[in-house]
């Protein structure tokens, strides 16, 4: 009988689904988080900035499956990309945390990252890579994003060279905090804290330069990246990105609001100047109708 | 993440999965549906942990879920000039072509013919339970059973001497 049929055609069909219940709770667990930071499933644009001896890395994806990624200079000229010759002098300053120390210890020597990045995690993706723009001769970068199954979320990576005798002894003071040695050859840097970008309102991106020009610079550079998410100004030479749902942006010292709200449509947000590196300080996001939709802690690096 | 909903999800997402892949032809799909409909009664957990009904709200959520997909989406198959089949002969697989033949006209049926089926004669839900699970009534199971039957009848012109 018909009915007969269908019964085994469904039962053999099913049987053929192998099903692995602990895998689909880890998914679930990721998309709760997810869906409890109001971001929706599809993962939003992603705007993030690195600077290092004045050379601006804006990146776009769009979405995690549509690896949309465009790479330029302070100036807007395009990096170069792909490339697929291997990467000299390459250095490694990127997410604090474990997948700095892991990215440490994996590649024990440089060349090795165009290979290893794409394979050490099976869920890491190379998003570009290729030469820095003429204006860094001999320059070259990695992007990357990794999958960390310890804490569910996502980081970007971003590795890139600097050829040897170009930086400033200030933008090298700085990047000793990153760990790049003062007579290192090798210059770089790396995003502040890029975990809640995929995931949150919010992202601060603290720029390696005490400069409001320079900060400026990279503002009217990640302004220019179109798609939901905008960058604006904020003090202490950082930026602050926000999700096209933030409307407004303030500042809290302690859970007590310092000032006034400021519109986002305000590149100069004008925001209170928290002092640097002291605690308490914290940015809310505010959507149109005045609702939280993300905090992070203002941690200036000036 | 609430323990009893953890557990729920270990103990039943893959017997639901696999109606979720009965209800969508697709293992892709099939784990995207099942997800959303897992996140759903995340969200009513507290409510609906406290009846005995479970299964039948994520059967449900599934099949509203897989209707409201289908009736949005617009492009169902993309047709290629060649298929990248090659052709065996085993007698083990003798009946393949028919099985394969009620599968496909399966995918043919719209969801909720579809749904009926996989309730009726997968899950052995009764009419009764089917209806619930449906939010309809009996007679419109029955109704939609057998209109669901004579389509892969028709379908399948080799078995139309068969009820």
């Amino acid at each position: 009988m018909l009915t007969e049929d269908l019964r085994e055609v469904l039962h053999e069909r099913a049987a053929d689904v192998d099903a692995d219940a602990m895998s689909l709770l880890a998914d679930l667990e990721v998309r709760l988080s997810r869906r409890r930071l109001g971001r929706p499933l599809v993962a939003a644009l992603v705007a993030a900035a690195v600077v290092a001896a004045s050379v601006v890395v804006s990146i776009r994806l769009a979405g995690s499956a549509a690896h949309d990624v465009s790479v330029a200079d302070s100036n807007g000229v395009p990096c170069a990309t792909p490339a697929v010759t291997p990467v000299h002098y390459i250095d490694w300053a990127c997410a604090p945390g474990p997948v700095d120390a892991y990215f440490r210890d994996v590649f024990d020597h440089p060349s090795q990252v165009m290979s290893d990045i794409a394979t050490f995690d099976r869920d890491a993706r190379v998003l570009a890579y290729g030469d820095m723009p003429a204006s860094r001769p001999g320059g070259r970068f990695v992007v990357a994003e990794l999958w960390n199954p310890d804490t569910l979320k996502t980081r970007l990576v971003v590795v890139f060279t600097q050829p040897a005798g170009v930086l400033p002894p200030s933008t090298q003071e700085h990047l000793a905090r990153y760990g790049v040695g003062p007579n290192d050859p090798v210059g770089s840097a790396g995003i502040e804290d890029p975990t809640p970008p995929p995931v949150g309102a919010l992202m601060v991106v603290s720029t390696p330069h005490p400069s409001t020009h320079f900060a400026a610079s990279c503002s009217a550079q990640l302004a220019q990246v179109p798609g939901p998410r905008h960058a604006y100004l904020a003090a202490c030479s950082n930026i602050v990105i926000a999700r096209s749902d933030v409307a407004e942006l303030r500042l809290l010292h302690n859970g007590v609001v310092i000032g006034q709200p400021v519109p986002v449509r305000n590149r100069a947000t004008g925001l209170p100047s928290p002092r640097a590196n002291r605690p308490g300080w914290t940015i809310e996001a505010l959507n149109a109708d005045g609702d939280i939709v993300g905090a992070v802690p203002w941690r200036a690096v000036v | 993440m609430d323990p009893g909903f953890r557990d729920y999800v270990v103990a039943r997402s893959p017997a639901m999965l696999r109606t979720a892949y009965l209800l969508t032809g697709n293992r892709q799909e099939a784990e995207d549906l099942l997800q959303e409909a897992l996140l759903r009664l995340a969200g009513s957990w507290r409510r609906i942990s406290h009846e005995t009904t479970v299964d039948a709200y994520l059967r449900r959520t599934m099949v509203n879920l897989r209707t409201s997909r289908w009736r949005k989406r617009r492009v169902r198959s993309v047709p290629v000039s060649a298929v990248p089949d090659i052709a065996v002969f085993d007698p083990a697989l003798e009946d393949l072509p028919a099985r394969h033949a009620i599968w496909a006209a399966l995918s043919e049926l719209p969801p909720r013919m579809r749904a009926v089926l996989v309730l009726r004669f997968y899950e052995d839900l009764s009419e009764v339970d089917t209806a619930a699970v449906l939010e309809c009534s009996v007679g419109n199971v029955k109704s939609q059973t057998s209109r669901a039957l004579d389509k892969l009848r028709a379908a399948l012109p080799e078995r139309s001497h068969l009820c």
